[in-house]
């Protein structure tokens, strides 16, 4: 039942996209959104059947995602977006249009790292502390308990501690979910989801850069940004930060592909708000922090909006989606007795030493060149590279304001808990560094995608097209302004 | 196809080999190229190990040492579990790695069975009473109702003498 539930999550997602799309995604982003956004909603199904008091069973999420997928299908044929087999057709003549050796030498090594990290994560079962003590383990006992609410381990008379501030209790709840699911379905570990949802950002993000950089230039800012030394390593584990990463990066990109149409090869789309609104939805709930994402780009929508570039009515949509599951669940929390006891600090209160300390931690992990290789360097290069194009075209403001301000947020949320349950040190010095995953993914985003990059890497994949005749203008009206 | 395009392909490789070279004598890629290199051969060198044994790769001890407590209680055992100090004594090299001492690790590799920490007995907060009781570095004896051997490493043993 493994292979036929993982199939169906694909599927949910799959037809979502087919619903959403109106054929604007390539056959690559199709792929690597489908695992994800079919995860988020079998999630979402697993929440509404534990609030209605039905229980979290096998049937649920199976039926449930059935139902979704022919739902989704059924919506997608009334508004003529196409069967979802039929739905990208137009994309495979420019597969065969980007053919070239250094393509093919990127994509060997690309397939040959991710082929040993998929195998790694499969064949371990988990280990990290974060997850046996959490994660994994509450997932498990969902599993064999059927409720998220009456968990054994949730109850105060079993586990005395489990209101004490930090307590996973309050968690947010997508991971654990998703990980009780295909224990449900029969897996002897939960690794296939981690393993899947690496794979997928790697898919999504080759899809979504090839537009607006070419596939060169997308074939080595997938490899860059896949052998990101630490998230490479804490990709096969079952930790939650690298797939809040993918659902944080993944969403922030689609949310400035609707804002500045040049990063998705020059055409704006609606598909691309409801995406990025999707995937920011299943970021907080996968990890609350994660609200700084949508907070970052949300002041450029609203921007935006206020000066009528977006319609109200959109940019309200937008919000709905991020904000209700989140919401809802928060709620179903604090009524179902799953909270902690407070751990925020005043807002209006300073420490000085705190933030100082915070800052400095932020500033050694963003030099640290052996937990993000050439990730951070190479955006601060391409950041400096940019600068007059900054000033006499305007390019790349937004992308790089948004990967700043919720750098900048993310600080905020750490110097706003307050860590009796540990020391900010600690924080800053072991968890800290997994929290810059997002920003990884996202800095390559940026550096690939600044406007001498930009036109570099489409300049070379017209020089070196082994097949150019196939080539039906795709690397034009990619110089708008960012 | 032109020429010029065969000449581009041609300095593209050597330049692409150029950068992967580079890129892999980065200290943080070259741990990157290590990490999976290494643990791709443990998995084609064990490819046939059970779940208990990947387990055991990874969590040694602390991994066999719960599944030697599952082999020996029933699944509605309520197993009591020491503390950290028990499993780690201060001064002393502990053999057991991980947190066996915590309740949430404890129940993923001993469930169905129930957990009570030693603490919540002690502080008579406990909502199941035990039935078997995990011995580690000869503590927890005292909750027994009968004597056993005097210095016990490791075992578990059931509250009550079994008849």
């Amino acid at each position: 039942m493994l292979i036929i539930g993982l199939i169906l999550t694909f599927l949910t997602g799959f037809s979502l996209l087919c619903f959403l799309s109106k054929q604007k995604l390539s056959i690559a982003e199709s792929i690597g959104l489908s695992f994800p956004m079919g995860l988020f909603q079998m999630v979402l199904l697993i929440s509404l059947s534990d609030i209605l008091g039905i229980g979290v069973h096998p049937g649920i999420s199976i039926g449930g995602g059935i139902l979704l997928s022919l739902l989704w299908i059924v919506f997608a044929k009334r508004k003529k977006h196409g069967l979802p087999f039929f739905a990208f057709s137009h994309d495979w003549k420019s597969i065969f249009s980007s053919f070239n050796l250094v393509w093919l030498i990127f994509f060997i090594a690309l397939v040959g790292m991710e082929w040993m990290n998929f195998s790694k994560c499969l064949y371990f079962p988990t280990f990290d502390r974060d997850s046996v003590v959490g994660f994994d383990t509450i997932g498990y006992l969902i599993a064999q308990e059927h409720t998220i609410r009456n968990l054994s381990v949730f109850q105060v008379e079993v586990n005395p501690g489990i209101h004490n501030p930090g307590s996973y209790v309050s968690y947010a709840p997508l991971v654990q979910e998703a990980y009780a699911m295909v224990y449900q379905w029969g897996a002897e570990t939960s690794k296939s989801i981690p393993a899947l949802m690496y794979l997928s950002l790697l898919f999504a993000f080759y899809g979504f850069m090839k537009r607006s950089i070419g596939a060169t230039g997308s074939i080595i800012a997938t490899f860059f940004m896949m052998i990101t030394p630490e998230m490479v390593s804490f990709s096969s584990m079952s930790g939650t930060n690298v797939i809040h990463a993918i659902y944080a990066a993944l969403g922030c990109m689609y949310g400035l592909a609707y804002l500045v149409p040049a990063l998705a090869g020059g055409s704006s789309s609606k598909t691309y708000l409801y995406l990025s609104a999707i995937l920011l939805a299943a970021n907080i709930y996968t990890r609350y922090e994660g609200v700084v994402f949508p907070a970052a780009v949300g002041i450029f929508m609203l921007v935006q909006t206020i000066r009528k570039k977006i319609l109200l009515k959109n940019f309200a949509y937008w919000c709905l989606i991020i904000i209700m599951p989140f919401l809802i669940w928060k709620i179903y929390q604090r009524a179902s007795g799953m909270y902690t006891e407070n751990f925020m600090i005043p807002i209006f209160s300073f420490d000085e030493e705190k933030a100082s300390t915070i800052l400095s931690a932020f500033w050694g992990l963003l030099t640290n060149q052996i937990y993000y290789g050439w990730t951070f360097i190479l955006a601060f290069i391409a950041f400096i590279a940019n600068l007059w194009f900054v000033i006499k075209k305007r390019d790349s403001i937004i992308p790089f304001a948004t990967v700043f301000l919720s750098i900048v947020f993310y600080a905020l949320v750490l110097y706003y808990v307050d860590y009796v349950w540990d020391s900010i040190h600690n924080v800053l010095a072991y968890s800290a560094k997994r929290f810059f995953f997002c920003f990884s993914i996202l800095a390559w985003f940026y550096l690939s995608s600044v406007y001498p990059l930009r036109q570099g890497l489409l300049f070379l994949d017209r020089k070196l097209s082994l097949f150019p005749s196939a080539k039906k203008g795709n690397t034009k009206a990619k110089t708008d302004k960012a | 196809m032109k020429i010029s395009t065969v000449a581009y392909n041609l300095i593209g490789i050597v330049a692409s080999l150029l950068l992967l070279n580079t890129c892999f004598k980065q200290q943080g890629y070259q741990f990157v190229k290590n990490m999976l290199s290494s643990n791709y051969e443990i998995i084609k060198e064990y490819k046939g190990l059970s779940l208990d044994d990947r387990f055991a790769i990874k969590m040694g001890i602390g991994y066999t040492a719960f599944k030697y407590v599952r082999e020996q209680t029933p699944d509605t055992a309520v197993i009591l579990l020491p503390r950290r100090e028990d499993f780690m004594p201060q001064g002393k090299k502990s053999q057991f790695n991980g947190e066996l001492y915590n309740m949430m690790w404890a129940s993923r590799f001993l469930y169905p069975r129930k957990v009570v920490s030693r603490y919540t007995i002690e502080q008579d907060q406990a909502h199941y009473q035990p039935t078997h009781v995990i011995v580690v570095n000869d503590s927890c004896k005292e909750f027994l109702e009968y004597t056993i051997p005097s210095y016990i490493e490791f075992g578990v043993f059931p509250v009550q003498y079994p008849k």
